[in-house]
């Protein structure tokens, strides 16, 4: 798990850096350590006050741990709630940042050219702790589902491919159908509102970071294996052989990979409207961050609307079936 | 026999009974957990459980063939790789705003950059019409 964790979370982290470089942005290390250390150290000292530090190290003792082990109840919701404490102790923090370098702004007024690149800056601890959320926290509280339905992971994979061949291949049939009709109806209207244009969608650094740091986090929560099972669970739910524990962890990790790509499309938006803020003025600076803010955030919807929701649907709707089952 | 005896036995007996089905489980590489406390370590003392059943671990604790690590790296080194390919590619770069068909030169094509001021001012005037010169109150 904490290779998971650290490779994931690298390569989402260089994600978001290499969409900032292509879309012609800078990173500046030392106000982006000052930021990370705000919104990291302020919400671990909420932890701290919370849990204790044998608590707090015990959660993330018990989301690390390389077995794949049942967790009981207890220790499970106590690991969950310093994750979600750990997650709105960010959010809080980001918030906290941008109100304090906006307040300090206020002593800057005289300086007109400085206002655009403080108000870029006060939406770094937002960035950075929505980063934090998406690569720590989030695929550690992931961690404690897995665990928590290891059961899951006993179903017999071979089942799945035997039995209700003809169901599974309808059911990829319909989810490849009604997806390719989403995304030709969002192609097809682009295209007549704009004009043929779709390239825009194809904007480098928006893919570099919609493709990456969802893959980033996919690596760090679920990995091959959480999304092998789920799909498995899904396949298994067709013909009624799947088991709770399968369809709960597949709603679970669906969930999870529908909110890190929403999550991604934020984390690019909020980038791109603070490169965009730094560079007022400079008009040539606007197209590549508007770029990366909105083209980013559409293809988050996009992806939502293809892949993420109905693959959620589908794993809440069998395991709706399988609850009402005697 | 005392009270406290019996109900001593009893548990012994509990005891020896869960761990020797632990040992089953283990055996057929299924998860096998024991109790822990006193009682059991007195079980143990009667050789009925192996110091090193615990750790030994299960087909449940077994990670999967998808989350070995060699595969782990493989596909964060790929995915890497993938990155640093686009992010070199030639057009990489975005030209937004120094082509002329760029999405600016187009945004400034249709609504322009007097655009939004001017749809003010129709929203404005149409609700404030700009009233002529003598006309009564």
């Amino acid at each position: 798990m904490i290779l998971r964790l650290i490779l994931g979370a690298l390569v989402s982290t260089a994600a978001l850096v290499a969409a900032i470089y292509t879309s012609g942005g800078t990173v500046a290390p030392l106000p982006t350590a000052a930021a990370a250390a705000f919104v990291v150290i302020a919400p671990l000292g909420a932890a701290l006050a919370a849990f204790g530090a044998a608590g707090t190290l015990g959660a993330f003792r018990s989301a690390c741990s390389s077995r794949l082990r049942s967790l009981d109840e207890a220790e499970a919701g106590a690991a969950d709630a310093a994750f979600v404490l750990l997650s709105r102790a960010t959010a809080a923090a980001a918030a906290l940042g941008f109100l304090l370098i906006q307040i300090m702004t206020m002593y800057d007024l005289e300086d007109p050219s400085a206002i655009g690149a403080h108000l870029g800056y006060s939406l770094s601890p937002a960035v950075i702790g929505a980063v934090v959320a998406a690569c720590l926290y989030a695929p550690l509280r992931h961690s404690i589902s897995r665990k928590a339905l290891a059961a899951a992971f006993e179903a017999p994979s071979a089942a799945a491919g035997k039995a209700g061949d003809g169901s599974a291949t309808r059911s990829r049939l319909r989810f490849l159908l009604g997806a390719g009709l989403a995304l030709a109806a969002v192609s097809v209207i682009y295209v007549a509102f704009w004009g043929g244009r779709l390239f825009p969608l194809l904007n480098p650094p928006s893919v570099i970071m919609m493709l990456f740091f969802p893959l980033g986090n996919a690596l760090a929560g679920p990995g091959p294996s959480g999304i092998a099972v789920s799909l498995g669970a899904l396949r298994q739910g067709d013909y009624g052989s799947a088991s709770v524990a399968g369809l709960r962890y597949a709603k679970a990790s669906f969930r999870y990979l529908a909110a890190s790509s929403m999550a991604s499309g934020g984390i690019a938006f909020l980038t791109g409207a603070a490169y965009f803020l730094q560079g007022l003025g400079d008009r040539m600076r606007y197209g590549p961050t508007m770029a990366l803010a909105l083209v980013s955030l559409a293809i988050a919807a996009l992806f939502s609307l293809c892949v993420g929701l109905p693959l959620k649907a589908a794993a809440c709707s069998r395991l709706a079936v399988l609850d009402k089952r005697p | 026999m005392t009270d406290e005896e019996r109900s001593e036995s009893l548990l012994r007996a509990y005891y020896a009974r869960r761990i020797a089905e632990a040992e089953g489980r283990a055996r057929a590489g299924r998860t096998a957990s024991i109790p822990g406390g006193r009682l059991p370590r007195a079980a143990a003392g009667a050789g009925r459980l192996r110091p090193s059943l615990p750790d030994r671990p299960s087909l449940r604790d077994r990670p999967s063939r998808l989350d070995r690590p060699a595969v782990t790296f493989v596909l964060a080194a790929a995915a890497m790789a993938a990155m640093l390919a686009i992010a070199a590619a030639p057009g990489g770069r975005p030209r937004w705003s120094d082509s002329p068909g760029g999405l600016i030169a187009s945004i400034d094509s249709r609504i322009g950059m007097t655009g939004l001021p001017s749809a003010l001012e129709v929203i404005r005037d149409s609700l404030n019409p700009p009233r002529e010169k003598g006309a009564s109150r």
